[in-house]
């Protein structure tokens, strides 16, 4: 969708620009799931509203929106506070689909098919004061969702909540995904990655990995190469986790090879295998 | 120096440690910190800061802060940057330096080092963190807190959206100051970055117990997390199944090191953590219901008349001339509230302000008004007068949020500006404006009672003499007003991209009824209206 795209900022007197995106180029299919990582600042969020088709001042290539349309497509951001204009779920979804001009009769029947959608159909009529931070982002979702949008653009939305609410929030936006919707999944935190999902990795306002998520935390191995990869995760300037860590350093001493565990099932499967392994040698 | 002392609980923490406070979601890390801090009613908590308690018994027996215990901690809330106020980097440490009488001399040092401990030279002093990204404010707030000689250190999630190198910058000065005997405690949700870096944890539950462990015996005891209501991260599982098979702590804690030590834990059980992230727990979290509070009785009318009798009575309220006739209104807005059963506990500060503001000025008008200097009470009563008569006014109007939605108060207004069924489009922005600025009247309460906080824990001062309300309301109101436009941008953004604004007719799902109940109400207004009237023209 994006073909070498710059949003260059320009400062007070109007000159030393500063780039917040330089030349990106990026597709994203319908009904896909896009994770975009990067450090604070690095130009996630730039890029977020870029997708949703709200265009910035100073911007340079080409875009095209393709399956998502030409109307803006619905963004959920960090602060539930800052995003609820209703009292309750309810009124949130309503007041959403009266501004998308839907025929009164239909209201109703959408509101509650939103709703439900979320999981939040029980808590439709409760006052944000009784619901959790979780539940008020599941409700901005209801709110999104209730146009049936083809994107969804979810900007760091986990990263204001515990870690119930959390996956409560996760959980919720995989299933609109299975229902077709393509989630750009904004984030910080490495744990919300799959190994087999796609993540771009931005710093400095570029791309620097597009690809699998083990891949990020891991590189990419090069079949014929005998240099070991290094990891995206780092050069992204984010932190690299304990197991990743413990991992490549593994890899390094020559003891384990790609690819490396990523999922608790894997590290689990490994200590195992090694134990299959061992007890094998030991009756041999 | 002294020791912080968590008293109630028995829980005493020593200078230079790193205590890590754990503890499940809802459980209240932050609040904790907040009470230790002071920013916050203790309830059943006492701190001692060596020999300082927190709070003590004022002249009048009631409890307040102590500002010899308040110097004792250096407080980083969460996103700190958002504090930030001063024009300079310069300005910014020396905020937090002057509640501490040091030297210019002194002064300069801290500067220095604690620009140090964030990577920065001194050149960066006169930089304005106005004009810096994100990560650099963020330095700037950590750089403040980082100044003072406070012997404690209080941080609330300092690395949350920081970059790998400015976790191990962080990381390095906590070392060095506790190697200099400082205490520090720290809540992260980093936690292979927070517990390896402690010396103890405090497990702290959802019912308020309590539990300090070394950080080694945590690795040797994972299932006391359970116990206090969390789940146990697996780098932590591997980390004591290390530990288990003999790898010392210190080569457990760091995952490079362990990594030579895998092959002693080759085939241990491992037990994984079992938690789900499907869409089950959607179903699981809606069965959940609570229970179904009563809607408000005035709810039950059409806002239309709810308003109407409101300007009805506000009207009446209007005529008072007199001091007995005041009285009288007062009594009346009074049954009303209470007939409503309506609260005004939620808007206390506006109308204890108000009051002072009222009290104030007709004070000084009263000293003025005599040539003599001396007290004049007919003037400070003639001043007070239309004070009061707004305030019964006031007190009615704040009513109306709490019992009547924005959304329903939108709906009103828009249907009665409708004409041939269509909202002039500029009446409609109007309408929706104030209505959004309703709906956020409690956000921005929140966001003010926030900053109000961080000048608590900067300032350590707890005067209330009209120069240091001067000093707060100034001190507040910048990163306030910095934070309101952060909101309103991200408003701006959640409207635009839902598409709000951009369909000039939207639908109107809801058409308002007006019913005999509402007759009834607005009648009712009608004689209270005319019966003030009456009694101020007696």
């Amino acid at each position: 969708m994006l073909d070498h795209v710059s949003v260059i900022d320009l400062d007070e007197m109007g000159n030393s620009p500063s780039v917040r995106l330089h030349e990106v180029s990026l597709a994203l299919a319908a009904g896909e799931w896009l994770n975009v990582v990067g450090v604070n600042g690095c130009g996630k969020s730039t890029l977020a509203r870029l997708l949703a088709g709200l265009l910035p001042a100073n911007l340079s290539g080409e875009m095209r929106r393709g399956f998502a349309g030409n109307g803006v497509s619905p963004i959920v951001l960090q602060q539930p506070k800052a995003q609820l204009f209703g009292e309750t779920p309810r009124e949130e979804v309503i007041f959403a689909l009266e501004w998308k001009g839907i025929v009164k009769e239909r209201i109703a029947d959408l509101a509650e098919d939103a709703l439900n959608k979320v999981g939040l159909l029980a808590l439709a009529d409760e006052p944000w004061t009784r619901l959790s931070g979780g539940q008020q982002q599941l409700a901005a979702f209801a709110a999104s969702m209730a146009c049936d949008p083809l994107l969804l653009i979810l900007d760091e939305v986990t990263s204001m909540l515990d870690e119930s609410n959390r996956e409560l929030v996760l959980g919720t936006a995989r299933s609109l995904h299975k229902r077709g919707t393509a989630i750009l999944w904004i984030t910080q935190r490495l744990d919300e990655l799959e190994p087999d999902a796609r993540v771009v990795a931005i710093e400095g306002g570029r791309v620097i990995y597009d690809g699998d998520c083990r891949g990020f935390l891991y590189g990419v191995p090069v079949p014929g190469e005998t240099e070991l990869p290094s990891s995206p995760c780092l050069r992204s300037g984010l932190r690299l986790p304990y197991l990743a860590s413990m991992a490549i350093e593994l890899r390094r001493l020559g003891k384990w090879k790609d690819p490396l565990p990523m999922t608790t099932q894997e590290w689990g499967k490994v200590l195992g295998d090694v134990g299959d392994a061992e007890a094998k040698i030991a009756k041999s | 120096m002294g020791d912080g002392d968590v008293q109630g609980k028995g829980l005493r923490l020593e200078p230079g440690t790193i205590t890590v406070l754990l503890g499940p979601n809802g459980a209240g890390k932050t609040t904790l910190l907040e009470k230790i801090a002071g920013l916050r009613e203790p309830e059943n908590i006492q701190v001692l800061y060596g020999t300082d308690w927190l709070w003590k018994k004022g002249s009048l027996g009631r409890w307040q802060l102590n500002e010899e215990a308040l110097l004792q901690y250096s407080y980083c809330s969460q996103s700190p940057e958002d504090g930030l106020f001063a024009r300079s980097v310069r300005d910014e440490l020396d905020y937090s330096l002057r509640p501490y009488a040091l030297s210019e001399q002194e002064r300069a040092e801290r500067r220095d080092v604690a620009l140090a401990a964030v990577g920065w030279d001194s050149s960066w002093e006169t930089r304005d963190p106005y004009l810096m990204s994100g990560g650099e404010r963020r330095r700037a707030a950590l750089a403040s807190v980082f100044a003072t000689p406070a012997a404690w250190l209080l941080l609330d999630e300092p690395t949350a959206g920081l970059d790998g190198s400015g976790h191990e910058r962080i990381a390095d000065h906590l070392k060095q100051l506790r190697a200099e005997g400082r205490g520090i405690v720290l809540v992260s949700h980093d936690s292979d970055w927070a517990i390896p870096l402690a010396d103890r944890i405090l497990l702290w539950s959802a019912d308020g117990s309590a539990r300090l462990c070394g950080r080694d015996e945590l690795l040797a005891h994972p299932e006391w997390l359970e116990q206090t209501g969390m789940t146990i991260p697996n780098w932590l599982r591997i980390a004591h199944l290390l530990g288990q098979s003999g790898v010392s702590p210190e080569k457990g804690w760091n995952p490079q090191l362990a990594a030579a030590e895998w092959d002693s834990i080759s085939g241990m059980e491992f037990q994984m953590d079992k938690r789900s992230s499907g869409a089950e727990i959607v179903g699981k979290e809606a069965i959940k219901r609570i229970a179904k509070e009563k809607m408000h009785r005035l709810a039950g009318f059409d806002p239309r008349a709810v308003w109407l009798a409101y300007l009805l009575v506000s009207t009446g309220l209007f005529f008072l001339r007199d001091w007995v006739s005041m009285l009288v209104g007062a009594v009346v807005v009074a049954g009303l509230l209470i007939a409503g059963r309506i609260s005004l506990r939620k808007w206390q500060g506006l109308i204890v302000n108000y009051a002072i503001f009222s009290i104030v000025t007709s004070t000084i008008f009263a000293w003025g008004a005599s040539s003599g200097g001396g007290f004049e009470w007919e003037a400070f009563a003639g001043t007070l007068f239309p004070f009061a008569r707004t305030m019964l006014i006031l007190l009615l109007g704040l009513a109306i949020p709490l019992v009547m939605s924005p959304l329903s108060l939108r709906r009103s207004l828009e249907q009665l500006t409708t004409f041939k069924g269509k909202t002039p489009q500029g009446i409609q922005r109007f309408i929706l404006t104030v209505t959004l600025m309703m709906r956020f009247v409690p956000v921005l309460l929140e966001l003010w009672g926030r900053f109000a906080k961080i000048f608590l824990a900067r300032g350590k001062t707890r005067a209330r003499n009209p120069v240091a309300y001067g000093r707060k309301l100034r001190d507040v109101a910048i990163p306030f007003l910095l934070a309101l436009f952060r909101l309103g941008d991200e408003v701006a953004l959640a409207l635009e991209s839902r598409g709000v604004g951009v369909n000039p007719h939207p639908t109107r799902s809801v058409r308002l009824k007006w019913r005999m109940r509402d007759y009834g109400f607005t009648i009712g207004a009608i004689v209270l209206a005319v019966g003030l009237w009456g009694f101020a023209h007696r």
